[in-house]
């Protein structure tokens, strides 16, 4: 009892603190805006999703789902860069193009959606799924972030690995580490050189892409890479707006050290030839580019212009100012400053407010128009967070927008072109959680899978299901023996007669058994499943009614 | 046929835990552990007789069971990111071994049977502690890709001059001070990285690398270079940044394949500079 006393007494100071602290002059958001929240209570991760109350979500796909083509398989796993491509601008008629950072190329690839916002249901339809073909690009490999063209196309970024690289196909660039430019409509890879066959994106450089933005005058892309030992901020101007296969390459060197400078320089990197286009990291040091520690995102601020990049290994988002040849006004927008490692932020949950620790890991970053800015989290905790546009350091102006799924990494935000809808994927959740909620389509989810999902607000999403609510684990439910051989016997009772399905799925996400109805009874019901088809492992029995979700694993000898 | 028919029945060819690979160890082809906090790898994995990929990166494994020297199909072993403080002394038996990666480990040294390998042709081994290599490294005439920076390497062997397909060298931060002759006998290299090292000087067969594309020299303690650089007639690119370099050898201007010269950080005079931007008019030189 002292100890909660003691807690809810460091819970009013610190909430004092942040009324002392935060900025006033956050303008307000227009009403239903998708980033005006009170942020989740800061927590350890937990089985589900957690989103502000005013927030749903609606799972778009999952792992191990088919493609629409039955002969092209399924869904890859660990979703990364998630894309909206919206059809001719539109936020209800558009492409999702999710990354897949695979550490294989068997594992790696870009799955394309088709989706349409259905203004009845206010649910998404997914029309299509199609993985991208890479074959004529020999493949792609650990399909990290990415970004969308300002001509609509998806550029996804190659995070090359310390893997042998090869010239399989001896054209004389190497496979991997490469940016490469998607057609979502086709799904499939552009042809750069005219000459009818796809292309790599070779000049803007081979290194460890994780993530680049397309300025809106068609030519300036920022990049970022995170190769180990070094870790730059690149800046490539097209010769052609619109046309990314011919420009000038450089790489960020401030003018000292990290934490004093201020200003820097953009310094050349040679990239006409073909091995200079391979040896960009190689070459990029040699010139004395700065290495910051982590380079993940880089995006460009919609209501300042600025340039805003993340280093993941120090937990900093930097910004500056970029004025083509010279960059000014380089500072820590937010995260540890020098020499700080416990950097925390207060957040007001609506129940109180916590000091947060920011820790490491910072990775994707999203902006809205407002420049609200998204962070989402590889490392600490994995939040979503949300850093306001009036925040400073001395004056935080941080959210936290979700608290992510045991095991999961955020990845890949974008939002729709009128900001109702957020598309994000949950990177390899942990294959031991078992506890469904329910989304706004009414779908019990497990977060057991990569998982890629849509949030609203709840006005926007959804009309059936008032709130994402977590269907506990029935306590009533017995299931034996456990190893199973054979058989399943289910112990299951019931207060009314009313229909269930069961579905069996494997850990990594797969159906093995297709939803198969079972009619229950008032009272105690046993059921028998028989489950000496499956292969030995583990899985996860899933039992649906109506009103609940019932889930429970099981292991087959 | 039989085989064939035997996979048609697989449905699925790669397993995430050792229990699925082995409750169908006829079918499975790809063993991926990571990210698994494994200490230690069962030696029940040599149960797989089919296996051709081994993916244990990323755990806290310190060694390898002997056990896995007798996976007889594993083309690929991805062991980086562990704690491996050494290797199965009999890994040469993996006669049919590809691609052995075992980056940013402890490993102090490599078996000498390594060298019996003899379908090896990426090997990696960078990020480790390695004070030297065996000589029998020489023997992997497949090898196509060494990639052994960032250890403690204080010299090479003689023998990785009998290395005769190798393309790509990655020699980069280590401690040489220098290169041995038989270096000119690797005719298919393509890329040699020798970025921080010690190196004073370099031996005049490298110039016998006749296929060499790039070569990175940053950060040693050259003073001046080879003239039989001349003689790397496909050079297209020369990266020696932060040495003692005053001038350029004149041989370099017959490499007219050579685009891209970065010599930032050395000792060139104003006047140096000129000379050597003329002589080699059709390449850029980056002196800052």
């Amino acid at each position: 009892m002292k100890q909660n006393l003691l807690f809810l007494g460091a819970v009013l100071f610190a909430s004092g603190a942040a009324q002392a602290q935060t900025s006033p002059n956050c303008n307000p958001l227009p009403a239903g805006s998708l980033s005006d929240f009170i942020s989740v209570r800061p927590t350890t991760q937990m089985q589900g999703l957690t989103i502000p109350s005013t927030h749903i979500y609606q799972m778009l796909v999952q792992t191990g789902d088919s493609y629409s083509s039955p002969s092209e398989g399924t869904v890859k796993a660990a979703n990364d860069f998630t894309g909206y491509v919206p059809v001719n601008n539109s936020s209800t008629n558009g492409y999702l193009s999710i990354n897949h950072e695979g550490s294989s190329t068997a594992t790696s690839g870009v799955s394309m959606l088709n989706l349409q916002f259905n203004a009845g249901t206010k649910l998404w339809n997914v029309t299509a799924k199609n993985p991208v073909d890479f074959t004529q690009v020999v493949g792609t490999y650990n399909n990290c972030s990415g970004g969308i063209t300002p001509w609509k196309t998806v550029i996804t970024c190659e995070e090359n690995t310390p893997t042998a690289p090869t010239d399989s196909n001896n054209d004389g660039y190497l496979d991997f580490g490469w940016n490469v430019e998607l057609d979502p409509a086709t799904h499939s890879v552009k042809d750069q050189d005219g000459d009818g066959r796809p292309d790599k994106l070779w000049r803007l450089g081979r290194m460890r892409h994780e993530n680049v933005v397309v300025k809106a005058d068609g030519s300036t892309v920022y990049e970022g890479a995170d190769d180990g030992g070094t870790s730059y901020v690149y800046k490539y101007v097209a010769d052609t707006p619109g046309k990314l296969a011919n420009g000038n390459l450089y790489v960020l060197k401030l003018d000292g050290a990290i934490g004093a400078a201020t200003t820097g320089k953009w310094i050349q990197v040679p990239n006409t030839t073909k091995t200079d286009c391979n040896n960009t990291t190689t070459l990029a040091t040699a010139l004395g580019a700065t290495s910051f520690n982590g380079v993940e995102d880089v995006e460009i601020g919609p209501h300042d212009g600025r340039i805003y990049f993340t280093a993941k290994g120090t937990g900093r988002v930097y910004r500056f100012n970029d004025g083509a040849a010279t960059v000014s006004g380089f500072e820590i927008f937010a995260g540890q400053p020098v020499g700080v490692t416990n950097q925390a932020y207060p957040i007001n949950y609506g129940g109180g407010t916590v000091l947060e620790p920011w820790d490491t890991g910072n990775d994707n970053l999203t902006f809205d128009t407002h420049g609200n800015l998204y962070v989402l989290q590889d490392g600490g905790r994995n939040h979503i967070w949300l850093i306001k546009p009036c925040h400073t350091q001395a004056t935080p102006a941080v959210e936290v927008f979700a608290v992510t799924p045991a095991g999961s990494e955020p990845t890949g935000m974008t939002l729709s072109p009128d900001e109702k809808f957020m598309f994000v994927s949950i990177q390899s959740p942990s294959s031991a959680n078992t506890q469904a909620t329910i989304d706004a389509a009414g779908k019990p989810v497990v977060f057991n899978r990569a998982t890629t999902v849509v949030i609203a607000r709840k006005e926007n999403l959804g009309t059936t299901v008032a709130a994402t609510q977590v269907v506990k684990n029935s306590s009533k439910l017995e299931l034996y023996p456990n190893p199973a051989t054979d058989e399943l016997t289910l112990e299951l009772p019931s207060d009314r007669q009313e229909v269930a399905t069961l579905q069996i799925v494997s850990v990594i996400g797969r159906q093995v058994l297709v939803e198969k109805a079972v009619k229950l009874t008032q009272g105690a019901n046993q059921l028998k499943l028989p489950v000496n088809s499956l292969s030995s492992g583990q899985y996860i029995l899933l039992i649906k009614t109506a009103r609940t979700t019932t889930t429970r694993s099981f292991i087959k000898k | 046929m039989q085989g064939n028919r035997c996979l048609a029945q697989c449905p699925n060819a790669a397993a995430f835990t050792i229990a699925e690979a082995l409750s169908r160890p006829a079918c499975t082809l790809e063993l991926n552990l990571r990210f698994q906090d494994l200490e230690q790898l069962p030696a029940a994995v040599s149960k797989l007789p089919r296996l051709r990929r081994l993916h244990v990166q990323d755990n806290h494994l310190r060694h390898l069971p002997d056990e896995v020297t007798q996976l007889d199909s594993l083309r690929e072993l991805f062991a980086n990111k562990n704690g491996l403080l050494d290797l199965p002394a009999q890994l040469g038996n993996l006669q049919r071994l590809r691609q052995l990666q075992v980056n940013e480990n402890a490993l102090a040294e490599l078996p000498p049977s390594i060298g019996k390998l003899d379908s090896l042709r990426y090997l990696i081994t960078a990020w480790n502690n390695c004070t030297s290599l065996p000589d029998e490294l020489g023997q992997l005439r497949q090898l196509e890709y060494f990639d052994a920076s960032h250890n403690q390497l204080l010299f090479l062997p003689a023998t990785l001059g009998q290395l005769r397909h190798l393309k790509y060298a990655y020699l980069n931060h280590n401690r040489l001070e220098n290169l041995p002759v038989q270096i000119g006998e690797l005719r298919e290299l393509h890329e040699l990285d020798l970025a921080n090292n010690h190196l004073e000087q370099l031996p005049a067969s490298i110039g016998r690398c006749r296929s060499l594309k790039a070569l990175t020299l940053t950060s040693n303690q050259l003073k001046n270079l080879p003239s039989s650089l001349g003689q790397l007639t496909d050079l297209e690119t020369l990266i020696a940044s932060d040495n003692h370099l005053t001038t350029l050898p004149r041989s370099l201007g017959k490499l007219k394949k050579l685009k891209t010269v970065i010599l930032v950080g050395n000792a060139f005079t104003p006047e140096a500079r000129r000379q050597a931007e003329a002589l080699l008019p059709s390449a850029k030189l980056y002196f800052e």
